[in-house]
């Protein structure tokens, strides 16, 4: 019977190819979705680790998350140096990472922090953050520039950067009195570290002298540096503050005293629930993304059935010189379904070949452009399901033609 | 005998019915039906090929009869004991020529038993029906009419199935190709065992039968 | 990652206005306006070489705040073309039909309110134009009025009518 399918199929390659490809392209568009769903969040996931809460100004926790680990918006409000002080003295706490945004340098956010950022900030389970060059910054006037900062600005150890005033949309109000220049650059990560500009708290507050209400007054070269102390150098406020306790026992304990703060509005938020929370927010985006796919992957099985009703048409000569040789009607019919079933088995290995050979290809393109790493895998476990319902769909569908070939024959007979 | 119909009546859909005459076809008996077009010649072939189901009367092939037999008996009955001859068109374009041929004994079980070297079987019966062996190489589409109607019936006799049913083979062939045509086919056919049946609307065809039945003349 | 997949989305169908693309020349300029409405002779009291403690004394900053609410009063009637940022104050719709042109994205909401006189109230009653998002950046060309007037998020000194709005992009957006 294969020799004869084959045969049959090779003389309609045109149609039959065409539609393999339809049905093809439109698991590609699944699979795509699915895999980069995935990678996404795990991708979130592995922002960022090791940091038990984080402490910002009372606003909504998803927005802090986002701006704090994702860079994504703009902090709200800021909290006091004098604040974050009080909490460092706290005997649950074991580590505090004070950090300030709001600057950017080329589209790239800056973020100031202190030294001990590369020390306790970890990602992707636990993994540390190390250095491919340089180390941080000793002096106010140094930065750590991400993988990604250093590959697409070109820069090296040494190199100098001066940062803009605001997020990436600031219209040309540059801190173009101070330079900094690169001490150290980070090894990739797969974060938004990578694309994150490090300086130290003072060096921040330092070019920030001189400016108010957004406005520069005047510009560093007037001020005298002696005047100030390195002390007066801290900033009074910060955007929020990574925290590390001693013991993960102390979390809630902890997140609820600092909720109870009296000298501030400030809140304490835990990485992993808001994550989820903004999980489920962006997953439905996701699943309207996924029920686009499945309505087009539905339309894909339509027009294979019609070309498989169609072609019986053609086929309508072939089919009764069998029937005519002592084929039965059942046969027949078994015809049909195993074109169906080569077709959707042929599209579905097709797609994830293809899938699979691009994301591994591009893997470097689709990092930068959507920020995560697909996992190089060839088929998952739910992919290897989602496939079986689709070919079975298709092996269903086509029962439709099988059956008015099967009828046609028994009561028409050969002519 | 072979071949036994006994009150065949059809009824077709749009409600016209068709009675048949009671045919007898033995073991060497060439047989011709005569009618015009939509006397219901091929309905005829149809049920006593076992691929129409029978709503009046009975049809039976070495005596096993049809209406106690299931769909899926009757094909098998059809490969083993039936080789079918259309009026054109008999031939699939994407297959060989000898895969063409093989299609005789491919959905039967034991007349492919009887044929024990196939490409030799298939060479004698090219070579009886005049043809060349290197036909075989051809694409099906370069024979032409006449050759693909050979072609056929070398199909139809693979394996030497005792009835021959053959649906107006000649029409598309002119006067003198019909007749050489119709000389080899009956050379080929053994007497002992086979029988033919034809239809056509075409009386000059009976001189190469012993048994000419009138449909125009038996019709209700 | 899929936070820049998302805004690069959202930042698309919300911004699907014309924008338009500026050196870094034709930028300062735009930016420039500022700086005609509060003249940096303003600022002439700022001592040439200034230290930290001067900085902070509250007779230095009140003298900032001071400069910050002088209005220059020939400005009225110019026509000027300047970037900024919008905070829409009376909308119809997905039209905005009164707003406040500032230099700093956020600034009124995020950040401290920008001085008086870096301010422009934008009037556009028959003919709105699309509401944008606090951080896109903005071209608007229109007719300085002076006056004063009150809102909840900031005061307001210069007026600005006859006014169109275009969207603006930088160069390096591009790679997002």
């Amino acid at each position: 019977m294969f020799k004869l399918l084959f045969k049959s199929i090779r003389s309609r390659i045109l149609p039959v190819s065409l539609v393999t490809i339809t049905l093809m392209a439109s698991m590609v568009l699944l699979l795509s979705i699915e895999r980069i769903q995935k990678a996404t969040e795990e991708g979130f996931n592995q922002s960022i680790s090791g940091v038990d809460a984080i402490i910002g100004p009372r606003s909504s926790s998803l927005e802090l998350v986002l701006y704090t680990v994702f860079h994504i918006g703009r902090p709200t409000n800021n909290i006091t140096m004098q604040t974050v002080d009080d909490i460092k003295q706290r005997k649950d706490i074991d580590w505090l990472v004070p950090i300030a945004l709001g600057d950017s340098h080329q589209g790239f956010r800056v973020i100031a922090t202190e030294k001990n950022y590369f020390q306790h900030i970890k990602y992707a389970g636990d993994r540390s953050l190390s250095m491919s060059s340089g180390s941080a910054f000793n002096q106010i006037s140094e930065a750590v520039i991400g993988a990604d900062v250093a590959k697409k600005l070109n820069y090296k150890i040494g190199s100098s950067l001066q940062i803009s005033h605001g997020s990436g949309e600031s219209i040309g109000m540059k801190h173009d009195d101070f330079s900094f220049k690169v001490s150290g650059i980070l090894n990739k990560t797969g974060t938004p570290i990578d694309q994150a500009i490090f300086v130290d708290l003072k060096g921040y507050e330092l070019i920030h002298i001189g400016w108010q209400s957004g406005k520069k007054l005047f510009s560093l070269d007037r001020f005298d540096m002696s005047s100030i102390t390195n002390d007066e150098l801290t900033p009074k406020t910060v955007t929020a503050a990574f925290v590390g306790l001693k013991s993960k026992l102390t979390l809630f304990k902890f997140a609820k005293s600092i909720q109870k703060y009296s000298d501030e509005a400030i809140s304490a938020v835990i990485p992993g629930i808001a994550l989820s929370q903004l999980w489920s927010v962006i997953g439905l985006v996701d699943k309207g993304f996924e029920l686009l796919s499945w309505i087009i992957i539905v339309i894909s099985l339509i027009a294979m059935v019609t070309l498989i009703i169609s072609s019986i048409e053609n086929r309508k000569r072939e089919m009764t010189i069998y029937r005519a040789n002592g084929a039965s009607a059942f046969f027949l019919s078994k015809l049909v379904v195993f074109e169906a079933l080569l077709i959707g088995v042929t599209a579905i290995i097709g797609a994830i070949v293809f899938v699979t050979i691009v994301s591994y290809l591009a893997t470097d393109q689709i990092n930068v452009a959507l920020g995560i790493t697909p996992k190089f895998e060839w088929v998952s476990l739910e992919e290897v399901k989602i496939f079986g319902i689709i070919l079975l769909a298709g092996v269903l569908s086509s029962l439709v033609p099988a059956i008015m070939v099967f009828r046609k024959n028994i009561h028409h007979g050969l002519s | 005998m072979i071949l036994n119909t006994n009150s065949l009546q059809y009824t077709y859909q749009n409600g016209k019915v068709i009675s048949f005459p009671d045919i007898e076809i033995k073991a060497g008996q060439k047989v011709l039906i005569i009618g015009f077009s939509g006397s219901g010649k091929t309905t005829l072939l149809n049920l006593i090929a076992g691929a129409l189901k029978i709503q009046s009367g009975e049809v039976s092939l070495l005596g096993n009869s049809y209406s106690s037999m299931s769909s899926t008996e009757l094909d098998r009955l059809r490969a083993d004991h039936i080789g079918y001859i259309f009026q054109t068109l008999n031939l699939i374009p994407f297959l060989s020529v000898a895969e063409n041929i093989s299609l005789g004994v491919k959905f039967s079980h034991s007349r492919g038993l009887l044929v024990s070297n196939l490409t030799v079987e298939i060479e004698r019966l090219l070579k009886s029906l005049g043809l060349d062996k290197e036909v075989l190489d051809n694409p099906v589409d370069n024979l032409s009419i006449g050759q693909q109607q050979r072609v056929a019936v070398a199909r139809a006799l693979l394996g030497s199935p005792n009835l021959i049913l053959a649906d107006e083979p000649t029409s598309a062939l002119d006067q003198d190709s019909t007749n050489n045509f119709l000389n080899e086919v009956m050379q080929t056919f053994n007497p002992e065992s086979q029988a033919i049946l034809m239809v056509s609307h075409d009386l000059s065809l009976a001189p190469h039968f012993d048994t000419v039945i009138d449909f125009n003349k038996a019709n209700v | 990652m899929v936070n820049k997949f998302i805004v690069v989305i959202l930042l698309f169908f919300s911004s699907v206005s014309f924008a338009k693309e500026v050196s870094d020349e034709y930028l300062s300029q735009l930016v420039d306006g500022w700086n005609l409405l509060a003249p940096s002779e303003l600022y002439d009291f700022i001592p040439e070489n200034i230290d930290y403690k001067t900085m902070n004394s509250p007779e230095f900053q009140k003298k900032i705040d001071n400069a910050g609410n002088q209005i220059n009063s020939l400005m009225d009637g110019k026509v000027i073309e300047i970037a900024g940022f919008m905070v829409p104050l009376k909308t119809k719709g997905s039209s905005v039909t009164q707003f406040l042109l500032v230099p700093e994205a956020g600034q009124c909401i995020h950040v401290p309110p920008p001085p008086l006189n870096q301010t422009l109230l934008v009037e556009m009653p028959e003919n709105p134009t699309n509401i944008r998002d606090i951080y896109i950046p903005i071209i608007v060309t229109g007719k300085v009025s002076v006056g004063s007037q009150s809102f909840d998020i900031a005061d307001s000194g210069y007026s600005l009518t006859d006014v169109t709005v275009e969207n603006l992009t930088f160069k390096y957006e591009d790679d997002l």
